[in-house]
């Protein structure tokens, strides 16, 4: 176990040293309207499996991916429509600009890897074990950097503190109960989680103001990046980098919390369904190890003196010394911190009926809020469901999220005792249609590309289901 | 089992995300036709974009621009006590050889004298005629004669200097000093009366030549029959100061004297033999001035000449810096300093024409004297300091110069030669040049900077879209003023030429005048259309000094305050260039 902890540990290590901070979309919605979806319980503990399963490695693949910055943030029609110019032409105005830009400009991706997950099922009750490898990875780009790069000299500092870059790796164990009375019609479930922090590193500014007006360069800086791993430790070498050694002998949470879920299913007539629930209440205390600050006003107002006695090297090297001195992170030897950092959670409502002749078919609606740190977020939509035969369920929604349209369609197959599914929750308000040597999408003559800021979530397994099966 | 649900996986997921995709709306800008018109010309910064990059330098003090083009102060560079610059250059011609070809020596050339001339004298104050007469022939015996005497008188005329031997350059002759001459007077009696044992008494005087001192000797003394009577003198000097050379030259006239000796011999009571005795005395006289050797060696002498010659002398000089190849130096306070340092005795003046080597015209030309030592062991100089104006002779930039100079004697003043001395002769010059540039001096400086043909390109593209500049403001106490002309040229690698490529808006600024503050601002480039820029290879920096006559100090400088650099209407670049890529044959055929 230890073993198998320690590949675990490093290999998120490794991938936390390429990414950053995840604010990408958490939960799989059509797997609300999506029949035989094994991880059903994951948005609402009170819904159950229809059958008892049983996934190792491939039960579940979630991965998502939002980004608040678009082609169309970027590239803008020209004025007469027949082409395309970039938001540096002179042609766009700094207005039209920052008005496709917000302070903070999110990216993000995010993955939830199921190892090990099994569930199973009885009449009127439903229990669950997961272990997950969660991690996610954000950043988030200024606005005001776009600004900077389109203007120059501007009266008015440049606020960059919105940048940012993060990421966060734990595992999650989860055990989940749902139950109803035999003669019942409200099924309540839970799930508590424990959870493992195996990396948290973040890099925010409080201030990050940089004004460059008639050559002046002033910079007011407040910044702060954390690590919570003891698989390694920063320091400044003697010109100030920040380097780090590996410690593989250390191996060892970053950090212990824990979660609950807990949500109710109501049936007032069998075909009906209305549920409500909240997942990932909880967090992770945290044990920082390294804590470094980055904190000073520096102004560049040129050398005070060029001359023949002048040692440019040196005095470059000085100001880039004083500038590095607060961009660079100093760490802060021998400080540690401990901080509580609660999961983005979810609160959701929905209700889903079954069409009392035309069982196949199932019709439902979702709304969610996200209650996402960085980029927050509500989702509602409505979903039409098809299962004309047990092994085959496909699921369509369409809806409105924070930024407009949202798309879901998933598909659930069992063959003998084995259950695949997939699906796609997307927001993709708007495409275009470009090149990619080799692709040709039949309908579009190209690839259809996402314009505006999008989100997706992408999910898949493959289980094996066994027992009898239940409708929900 | 792992393999079949990757790729049953992939096949969902990119059905999934088709599928998705398909209900969305396809915004008909972004198309891909749209892509292909997407305008690529962009701007950065377009506020404009000014960073500080120093408060204020100081790099250019005059001290550093004067090594930078190699002026340095550690050759011929100089730096008086107030900072000011000049340039010193000294040196040294040993003219001691040329001199002595002059044959200084050998002006003056006296014969030595010996001369041998016969004598007779008849007997005086005893008529021995008539005793002869009257005494019979047998009575003719021994008798004596109470008194008898001869007066002697007796001129030795001889050629001191022939007139072939004159100089055409002498003009008179002074004193003239004998190393050991002396003058011998020689006399010998054959047949004086009596028995040889019979003492006369010789009381004469031998008188010589009158520039010789001392002129008399005295020849006074008992003399026998056959028997020498030798007096000799030793002369000083002579002094020839009252000879019209000239007109002996003219007229073939040798220096002639002669020795004049004048007296007598006689004796009392001298016993004769009557039969052999005669009415005259026999005899020589011999003149002779010489040292033992049989020489005449002169120690000094005094001479007139009329001597006007024309020597040229070569000396090394220096070469301005290659900084000032195209300069115009206008250098009008520089002076000359001559000096002439000698142990000769030679009244001479001059003039020295200063001229580059190979010129015809001389740059300037400059007097001086030859100093004036009687005492060969000390050496006298004089110095000639002049005031000239050396501006051609910098501009002919020669390796060498020359001195021509043209002496002449004066001729009513001895030269005085001591035919034995070595003598020395030196001529120095020491050119000091305050290093004022000249009202209307003009330096140019000029650099290429290659560029390349590639990132000249580039940035020729950019310039026809963007500027960028350099602004300071300037404080000039230099005392001259500069123009700075930047220019680009495009080289032509089969052809090996340069071509200028013409700007819509040259770029010169000019420094602010000695003494003034102004701004420089230097701003390249937003030739918007100018497609030849493209072709640049090459970047050209002109610097035109105009000086206005002041001299150069150390401590001047140009102190730039306030260095921004500039990127004024920030930068444009016309990235639609990247969509059209490279020239194919194809397309030129286009």
């Amino acid at each position: 176990m230890k073993k198998i902890l320690s590949i675990v540990s490093i290999l998120t290590v490794a991938l936390s040293l390429f990414s950053g901070r995840a604010s990408a979309q958490d939960k799989f919605q059509s797997g609300f309207f999506l029949d035989n979806y094994n991880y059903v319980y994951r948005l609402n503990p009170a819904l159950m499996s229809e059958k008892s399963f049983f996934g190792l490695a491939t039960g579940s693949v979630e991965m998502g991916i939002s980004s608040g910055l678009g082609i169309s943030s970027l590239i803008y029609p020209n004025a007469t429509g027949d082409g395309l110019v970039t938001f540096l032409n002179p042609a766009v105005t700094v207005d039209e600009m920052m008005s496709h830009l917000d302070k903070n400009n999110p990216f993000g991706i995010d993955a939830n890897i199921n190892i090990l997950s099994t569930g199973k099922r009885r009449e009127n009750k439903f229990n669950s074990f997961e272990i997950n490898l969660r991690t996610d990875l954000g950043s988030s780009i200024p606005g005001d950097l776009f600004r900077f790069l389109k203007e120059g000299n501007s009266d008015n500092p440049y606020d960059l503190s919105a940048f940012y870059l993060g990421t966060k790796t734990y595992a999650e164990i989860a055990f989940g109960v749902a139950k109803r009375p035999a003669d019942g019609n409200l099924t309540v479930g839970f799930r508590i989680k424990g959870l493992i922090g195996l990396v948290n590193a973040d890099l925010r500014f409080d201030k990050a103001n940089i004004l460059f007006k008639e050559g002046l360069l002033a910079t007011d800086i407040e910044g702060k990046a954390r690590v919570a791993t003891p698989l390694a430790s920063f320091y400044n070498d003697e010109q100030g980098d920040l380097k780090y050694n590996l410690n593989t002998n250390k191996i060892g949470p970053a950090g212990w919390g824990g979660a609950i879920d807990f949500g109710f299913n109501w049936n007032p007539i069998e075909s009906l369904s209305l549920t409500g629930g909240i997942s990932d209440l909880g967090g992770i205390f945290w044990k920082y190890n390294t804590v470094a600050k980055s904190a000073d006003q520096f102004t560049f107002n040129g050398f005070d003196k060029v001359g023949k006695e002048t040692n440019y090297e040196d005095d470059l090297n000085q100001a880039k010394d004083d500038f590095m001195e607060i961009a660079n992170l100093q760490v802060l030897d021998g400080v540690t911190e401990s901080a509580f950092e609660r999961l983005a959670f979810t609160a959701n409502v929905g209700a889903k009926w079954r069409l009392p002749i035309l069982s196949f078919i199932s019709v439902g609606a979702l709304g969610i809020y996200h209650f996402d740190q960085i980029a927050p977020y509500w989702d509602a939509r409505a979903g039409l469901t098809l299962s004309p035969f047990r092994f085959i369920s496909l699921t369509a929604n369409y809806g409105r999220n924070t930024q407009g349209n949202v798309l879901g369609l998933a598909a659930s197959v069992s063959i003998l005792f084995i259950n695949a599914y997939v699906g796609v929750d997307t927001f993709v308000d708007r495409v275009g249609i470009f090149p990619i040597e080799g692709v040709n999408f039949p309908v579009y003559g190209g690839v259809p590309v996402p314009i505006d800021p999008f989100r997706a979530k992408l999910t898949f397994g493959l289980n094996m289901q066994f027992g009898n099966r239940y409708r929900n | 089992m792992m393999k079949t649900f990757l790729k049953f996986s992939w096949a969902a997921a990119a059905a999934a995300f088709a599928l998705a995709l398909s209900g969305c709306k396809v915004d008909q800008a972004y198309t891909l036709d749209n892509l292909k018109n997407i305008d690529l010309n962009v701007t950065l910064f377009q506020n404009g974009m000014q960073v500080r990059i120093a408060d204020s330098t100081s790099v250019f003090r005059v001290d550093s621009l004067m090594k930078s083009v190699g002026l340095d102060t550690s050759e011929f560079i100089k730096q008086a006590p107030d900072g000011s610059y000049y340039i010193q250059y000294s040196d040294k011609m040993d003219l001691s050889e040329d001199i002595s070809d002059i044959g200084l020596a050998d002006v003056v050339t006296i014969n030595a004298l010996n001369i041998e001339q016969g004598i007779t004298y008849n007997l005086e104050g005893f008529d021995l005629e008539n005793l002869l007469a009257t005494v019979p022939p047998a009575l003719l015996g021994e008798y004596t004669i109470p008194d008898i005497h001869y007066d002697i008188s007796e001129k030795i005329e001889f050629d001191f200097m022939s007139a072939q031997d004159f100089p055409e350059m002498l003009v008179g002759v002074g004193n003239i000093v004998l190393k050991n001459v002396s003058a011998t007077v020689d006399l010998v009696f054959t047949d004086l009366p009596g028995n040889d044992n019979q003492e006369y008494n010789l009381d004469a005087t031998a008188t010589l030549p009158s520039f010789c001192d001392p002129k008399v000797i005295e020849l006074k003394g008992a003399i026998k029959k056959n028997t020498h009577f030798t007096r000799n003198i030793l002369i000083n000097k002579l002094d020839l100061s009252d000879k019209d050379f000239v007109a002996m030259r003219e007229s073939g006239t040798s220096l002639s004297d002669s020795v004049v000796i004048s007296g007598s011999v006689a004796a009392t009571d001298v016993t004769v033999d009557l039969n052999n005795t005669a009415t005259s005395v026999n005899g020589t006289a011999t003149v002779s001035i010489s040292d033992p050797q049989g020489k005449v060696d002169i120690q000094s002498l005094q001479v007139k000449i009329d001597y006007q010659a024309q020597q040229t002398f070569t000396s090394p000089f220096f070469a301005l810096p290659e900084a000032f190849s195209d300069a115009t130096l206008d250098l009008p306070n520089a002076t000359l300093d001559l000096s002439v340092r000698t142990n000769m005795a030679f009244p001479v003046t001059g003039t020295a024409d200063l001229l580059p080597q190979g010129a015809t015209q001389p740059t300037t030309s400059i007097n001086f004297e030859v100093p004036y030592s009687l005492n060969p062991a000390e050496y006298k100089e004089t110095n000639a300091h002049n005031e000239v104006n050396l501006n051609a002779l910098l501009e002919a930039k020669a390796d060498s110069i020359e001195f021509v100079t043209n002496i002449v004697t004066d001729k009513t003043t001895y030269c005085y030669i001591e035919p034995d001395a070595d003598y020395g002769f030196e001529l120095g010059f020491e050119l000091g040049l305050p290093l004022a540039l000249g009202a209307g001096t003009l330096i140019n400086f000029a650099d290429t900077l290659e560029i390349g043909a590639d990132t000249g390109k580039t940035i020729g593209g950019i310039l026809q879209e963007s500027s960028i500049g350099i602004r300071a403001n300037v404080k000039n106490t230099i005392p001259v003023s500069a123009d700075i002309t930047i220019g680009f040229l495009a080289f032509n690698e089969e052809t090996g030429e340069y071509t200028n490529i013409p700007l819509n808006k040259p770029v010169k600024v000019q420094l602010p005048a000695p003494g003034e503050s102004g701004l420089l601002q230097i701003v390249i480039g937003a030739e918007k259309g100018n497609t030849a820029l493209e072709s640049l290879t090459h970047m050209t920096f002109n610097i035109a000094v105009h000086a206005n006559g002041q001299a150069l100090k150390a401590d001047n400088y140009v102190v730039l305050t306030d260095i921004y650099f500039m990127l004024p209407n920030g930068i444009h670049l016309d990235g639609n260039s990247l969509k059209e890529g490279p020239a194919t044959a194809e397309n030129e055929n286009e």
